[in-house]
C-alpha cells in the first residue's frame, strides 16, 4: 500500500497563518562593536505564549528587552530593524517610550518588587500613569493581585513591605505590579529560575491563565519549563534565530539539527 | 555534556540492543514455530515456548528502561520518537512471539503426523516474513528508513499467499469434513503469519516516524 | 586570641628542636624590648638585643645552607645590611621633643628603641614561625594570625589611648556652668555655651549647602550622565582634587573670595565648610545610588516611568538612609575642622549668639586652638581639655547617629 502521510497540528495555527500581536523585523542589535543578535524576524501570535529559548548568551534576554525598548537603557547598545506593534514601528522617533513600556510589560529573573509595600508596590505603575483615585487604586491592587493568584496569600498584609514575602510570591507580585497598568503584552526573562519548583510550578500556572486576557513572551533557559508552558517556541542560538514552530513540533520533530542538539543535550 | 548524558546516551544504546535481541528472538521463534509444524519435535517447540518467555522479560525490561529514561531525563525530539518508538515496537515483537507460540500449540496438537497437505505456501509466506524481519533489524540498527519503503510490497505478498491458502484449504475441508479441524487449524496458522507480518509492517512504519518525524502507515 | 592560636603554639612550644631557636631568640628579643619599653632604657640591654639579633639571623643561615646552598650568599649580604640599619636608632639625638607653645610633646630616645626592640623581635617570630616548616599550614597561620592581632591591638591601643586621654583630663572640667555659660576671660573662666551653639550652626549652614549641592551632583553623575562621558570624568577628578585639597586653603579660599562679600560671618564659614564636606557628601551619596539595585530600576523603567520618576520614586527612598549617613559623617568631619573657619567665620571671644548669617560665631575647635595658645599665660588648660572632649563627644556623636541610621535600614 501507499506512503501516507497523516496531517497534524490540527489545533496549532501554523506560524505562516497567524495573525501576529508585536512582529520582529530584521532585528539587530549591536553592543559597542559586538552583533548581539542578527536579523532576527519573528512573528508574536495574540494570547498565546512564546517561549524564548537557547544557551546562554545567545540574544535571548537581548530580544526581549528590544521588544520594550528595555535597551535603550544599556549604553552602547544599537538596534536596527523593526519591530511592529499595532501597525506602528516602535523604533520610529515620535514613539513615546514610557507609554510604550505600559502596554508590554516586563518581568525580571530576579524577583525586584520596590522596597515598599505590597499595596505600594502594585500601585505604583498607576501611580506613575498620574493616577491618585485612592478607591479606584484599592480596586486595581485587588484586581491585579487576584489576576497573578496573589490576592488570597497577601490580602491580610497589603500594608507589610513586600520584601516580606517569600521569593515566589515576590515574582508573582511583580507580574501583578507589571498587570496593573493593563499592558497588552507581557516579557518575561527567566522568570522562574530563582525559585523552587514549586513556586516555579506556581508561576507556570500563573502564565497559562495570563495568556487568556495576554500575549505573554517568556525567556527561559529551561526547555522543560518552555515545553511545559508555551505554545510557540523559538530557538535562538549565537543571535540568530534558528527556528521557530509550535512548541509540540519543536520539541518533537524540529526541523534543524541545531535545534535538535540543543534540546537534546548534545550541544558542541 | 555531563556525566548524566553520557549514561543516557549509553542507556540509550542499551535499549537499542535490547530492542534488536528481541528482533532476532522473534525471527528465531516465527521460523522455528513452522518447522515444528513440519518436521514435529519435543525441543523445538519447547524452544519455541522459551523463546515466548524470554521476549515477554526482554519485553519488560526494554519498557522499565524507557520509563526509566522519560522519568528521569526528560528526553525530547530524536530522544523522545526514539524511546516512544522503541517500547511500542518491543511490544509488537512480543506479539509476534505470541504468534509463534500459539503456531507452536497447534504443532504440539497435530504432533509427528504429517501435514494434510505439503506446507509449500506456508514456507513462503515464513520466507517472506523472515525477509521482512531482516530488513526491519536493519533498520533499527542503521537508524536508517531506505529500504523500509519495500516491506508494503512483501506484506502484500504475504496477504495473497494468506488468501490462497484459505481458498486450497476450504476446498479440503468441503471435500472431506473429517479434515476440517486438522484444515482449520492450518488455516489458523496462515492467519497468525498474515498477522505476524502486519505487524513486522507496523513496526516499520513506526521507525519512519522515529527517523523522520512523519507519521506514515505501512500497510 | 582563637582557637587556631591554642593549638598551634601548643605544639610550636611542645617539641624542642634546635631548629627552632631562631624562633626562641625572637621571643627573647622581643621580652627585653618590652622589658625596656616598662622601665628605663639601657644601652647594655639594647646591645644585648642586637646580639641574640644577629645569632638569630646566623641561625638561619646555617639551616637555609643546609636546605638549600645556593640562597646562603644573597641571604648572608642582606642580613648584614639588616645589622648595619639595627645601629641607626643609636645616632638619634638623644632627646626628641616637638615644643608647641609651652606644651613638651617629646618623647625619649630610649622608647624609640626599645619599640623597635619590641617590632624586630616580633618581626623574628613571624619570619620564623612561617619559616619553621614550609608545609606546616598550622605555622603559618598562627603566624598570621600573631601578625594581625598585633597590627589591630595597636591600632586599638592607640585609640583609647586618645580618647581615655582626653576624658581623663577633660570630665573633670565638664559642669553645668562650663556647658551653659558665656566665655569669660578669654575662656580662663565661664563656659563655651556661644562656641557650642556657633559649631552646631555653622554644622546646620554646612548641611543646608553641601547637602542639596552634593545630592544634586551625585544624581546626575550617577543617573544621568554616561559613565563614559568627558564631563563626568572632568567633574569626578574635580571633586577628587577637591577633595584632596587641604582644609586650609579651603579656608584661605572662603577668606579671599567670601570675605570681601559676606565678612567674617556664619554664612561665610558655612559656605567654606560646605565646600569642604562637598566631596564626602557626592561620594557617599553616589555609594548610596550605587547600593540600588540595577533590578529596581529596570522594575520602574519597564512600568513606564520617565528617568525622574525612577529617581524620585524608586531609588531615593531606598538610598536616603545612605544619603542621610554619608551627610551625617560630613557634618561630623565640618563639626571638627579649624582651618577653613579660622579666617572666614570665627573670632575668639565677644562673638556670642549670631542674630544673621552675617555675624561671626564662636566654634569649638577654634576655641580649643585659642586656649591652647593660652596656656601659659592663663589658666585655661583644664577648660582646654573639657573643650577638647566637648568637641570629640559631637564628633562622636554625629558618627553614632550616621552608624545607628545605616544599621536601622540596612536590613
Amino acid at each position: 500500500m501507499e506512503f501516507e502521510t497523516n496531517s497534524k497540528d490540527k489545533e496549532r495555527k501554523k506560524l505562516e497563518e497567524i495573525d501576529p500581536v508585536v512582529e520582529a523585523k530584521n532585528i539587530s542589535v549591536w553592543y559597542g562593536e559586538e552583533k548581539a543578535l542578527e536579523n532576527i524576524g519573528l512573528k508574536v501570535p495574540k494570547n498565546n505564549v512564546t517561549a524564548i529559548i537557547g544557551p546562554s548568551g545567545c540574544g535571548k534576554s537581548t530580544f526581549l528587552r528590544c521588544i520594550n525598548r528595555m535597551n535603550d537603557l544599556i549604553e552602547g547598545a544599537k538596534v536596527e530593524g523593526k519591530i511592529v506593534y499595532k501597525d506602528k514601528n516602535l523604533y520610529d522617533p515620535d514613539i513615546d517610550v514610557a507609554s510604550l513600556r505600559r502596554k508590554i510589560g516586563m518581568v525580571f529573573q530576579k524577583p525586584n518588587p520596590f522596597p515598599k509595600s505590597v499595596y505600594e508596590n502594585i500601585a505604583y505603575g498607576p501611580k506613575i500613569g498620574g493616577m491618585n483615585d485612592k478607591e479606584e487604586l484599592d480596586e486595581i491592587v485587588e484586581e491585579s493581585l487576584k489576576d497573578a493568584a496573589l490576592w488570597d496569600e497577601v490580602k491580610n498584609r497589603l500594608h507589610s513591605p513586600a520584601m516580606d514575602l517569600s521569593g515566589g510570591q515576590q515574582q508573582r507580585l511583580c507580574i501583578a505590579r507589571a498587570l496593573a497598568v493593563e499592558p497588552d503584552v507581557l516579557l518575561m526573562d527567566e522568570p522562574a529560575s530563582a525559585l523552587d519548583p514549586i513556586a516555579m510550578s506556581k508561576i507556570e500556572d500563573l502564565i497559562y491563565d495570563l495568556k487568556q486576557d495576554y500575549t505573554v513572551i517568556i525567556v527561559t533557559h529551561n526547555m522543560q519549563q518552555a515545553a511545559r508552558v508555551s505554545d510557540y517556541t523559538a530557538f535562538l542560538f549565537m543571535g540568530k534565530l534558528i527556528e521557530h514552530s509550535p512548541t509540540e513540533k519543536l520539541f518533537e520533530n524540529p526541523d534543524k539539527k541545531k535545534t535538535e542538539d540543543y534540546i537534546t543535550g548534545r550541544f558542541g | 555534556m555531563s556525566e548524566g548524558r553520557k549514561s543516557y546516551s549509553e542507556s540509550l544504546e542499551e535499549v537499542k540492543k535490547d530492542v534488536l535481541e528481541m528482533a532476532s528472538l522473534t525471527e528465531k521463534g516465527i521460523c522455528s514455530s513452522v518447522e515444528a509444524l513440519e518436521n514435529y519435535d519435543e525441543e523445538l517447540v519447547q524452544h519455541i515456548y522459551n523463546v515466548e518467555d524470554e521476549s515477554n522479560k526482554l519485553n519488560l525490561e526494554v519498557e522499565k528502561e524507557c520509563m526509566r529514561l522519560v522519568a528521569l531525563q526528560q528526553p525530547v525530539a530524536k530522544d523522545l520518537r526514539f524511546i516512544a518508538t522503541m517500547m511500542k515496537i518491543s511490544d509488537n515483537f512480543e506479539r509476534i512471539c505470541d504468534l509463534a507460540e500459539k503456531i507452536g500449540k497447534i504443532a504440539q496438537k497435530k504432533g509427528k503426523k504429517d501435514p494434510l497437505k505439503p506446507l509449500v505456501d506456508t514456507n513462503r509466506m515464513i520466507d517472506i516474513i523472515c525477509e521482512m524481519l531482516e530488513i526491519v533489524k536493519e533498520a533499527i540498527e542503521q537508524e536508517d528508513t531506505s529500504d523500509l519503503r519495500g516491506l508494503s510490497d512483501l506484506d502484500d505478498k504475504v496477504d495473497d499467499l494468506f488468501s490462497q491458502i484459505y481458498n486450497e484449504l476450504i476446498v479440503f475441508m468441503v471435500k472431506d469434513p473429517k479434515d476440517v479441524d486438522e484444515a482449520t487449524d492450518l488455516v489458523f496458522v496462515a492467519r497468525y503469519l498474515e498477522r505476524s507480518a502486519d505487524l513486522v509492517a507496523k513496526i516499520a512504519s513506526r521507525l519512519v516516524y522515529m527517523v523522520e518525524g512523519e507519521r506514515v502507515q505501512i500497510k | 586570641m582563637g582557637t587556631y592560636l591554642d593549638d598551634d603554639l601548643s605544639e610550636i612550644f611542645t617539641e624542642f628542636t634546635l631548629r627552632k631557636t631562631p624562633l626562641y631568640f625572637s621571643i627573647i628579643l622581643s621580652l627585653i624590648g618590652g622589658f625596656l619599653l616598662s622601665t628605663n632604657f639601657s644601652l647594655i640591654l639594647f646591645n644585648l638585643g642586637i646580639l641574640i639579633f644577629s645569632s638569630i639571623l646566623i641561625i638561619m643561615q646555617i639551616y637555609r645552607f643546609i636546605e638549600n646552598k645556593k640562597i646562603i650568599f644573597k641571604q648572608l649580604i642582606f642580613g648584614l645590611i639588616i645589622l648595619m640599619f639595627l645601629y641607626i636608632p643609636l645616632i638619634l639625638p638623644n632627646q626628641l621633643s616637638i615644643p608647641i607653645d609651652n606644651i613638651d610633646a617629646g618623647i625619649g630616645k630610649g622608647f624609640l628603641l626599645s619599640l623597635f626592640l619590641v617590632l624586630i623581635g616580633l618581626f623574628g617570630v613571624y619570619i620564623n614561625l612561617s619559616n619553621l616548616d614550609k608545609q606546616n599550614k598550622k605555622a603559618k597561620q598562627a603566624s598570621a594570625y600573631l601578625y594581625l592581632s598585633f597590627a589591630i591591638l595597636t591600632v586599638l591601643f592607640v585609640l583609647f589611648l586618645i580618647i581615655g586621654f582626653i576624658v581623663y583630663n577633660g570630665a573633670g572640667a565638664i559642669t553645668w556652668e562650663f556647658i551653659t555659660q558665656d566665655i569669660q576671660n578669654m575662656g580662663a573662666s565661664g563656659g563655651v555655651f556661644p562656641a557650642i551653639i556657633g559649631t552646631l550652626l555653622l554644622g546646620l549652614g554646612t548641611a543646608l549647602i553641601s547637602v542639596p549641592l552634593g545630592v544634586g551632583t551625585a544624581i546626575f553623575l550617577k543617573e544621568y550622565a554616561g559613565s563614559q562621558s568627558k564631563l563626568v570624568r572632568v567633574i569626578r577628578t574635580s571633586i577628587n582634587v577637591l577633595n584632596a585639597t587641604p582644609s586650609i586653603v579651603h579656608g584661605l579660599f572662603g577668606l579671599a573670595l567670601f570675605v570681601p562679600l559676606f565678612g567674617v560671618s556664619l554664612l561665610t564659614g558655612s559656605l567654606v565648610l560646605g565646600f569642604l564636606t562637598l566631596p564626602i557628601i557626592i561620594r557617599s551619596t553616589e555609594e548610596a545610588l550605587e547600593s540600588v539595585p540595577k533590578d529596581i530600576r529596570d522594575a520602574s523603567f519597564a512600568m513606564g516611568a520617565t528617568r525622574w520618576q525612577t529617581i524620585r520614586n524608586a531609588v531615593l527612598p531606598p538610598a536616603l538612609p545612605g544619603i542621610v549617613t554619608g551627610a551625617v559623617l560630613g557634618l561630623g568631619r565640618a563639626f571638627g575642622e579649624t582651618a577653613p573657619i579660622m579666617f572666614t567665620a570665627v573670632i575668639f571671644s565677644g562673638g556670642g549668639i549670631p542674630t544673621s548669617v552675617f555675624d561671626s560665631v564662636n566654634a569649638l575647635s577654634y576655641h580649643l586652638l585659642e586656649l591652647t595658645r593660652l596656656i601659659g599665660y592663663k589658666d585655661v588648660t583644664q577648660k582646654a581639655w573639657g573643650t577638647a572632649l566637648l568637641l570629640l563627644l559631637i564628633v562622636l556623636a554625629m558618627n553614632f547617629l550616621g552608624i545607628r541610621i545605616r544599621k536601622k535600614y540596612r536590613t
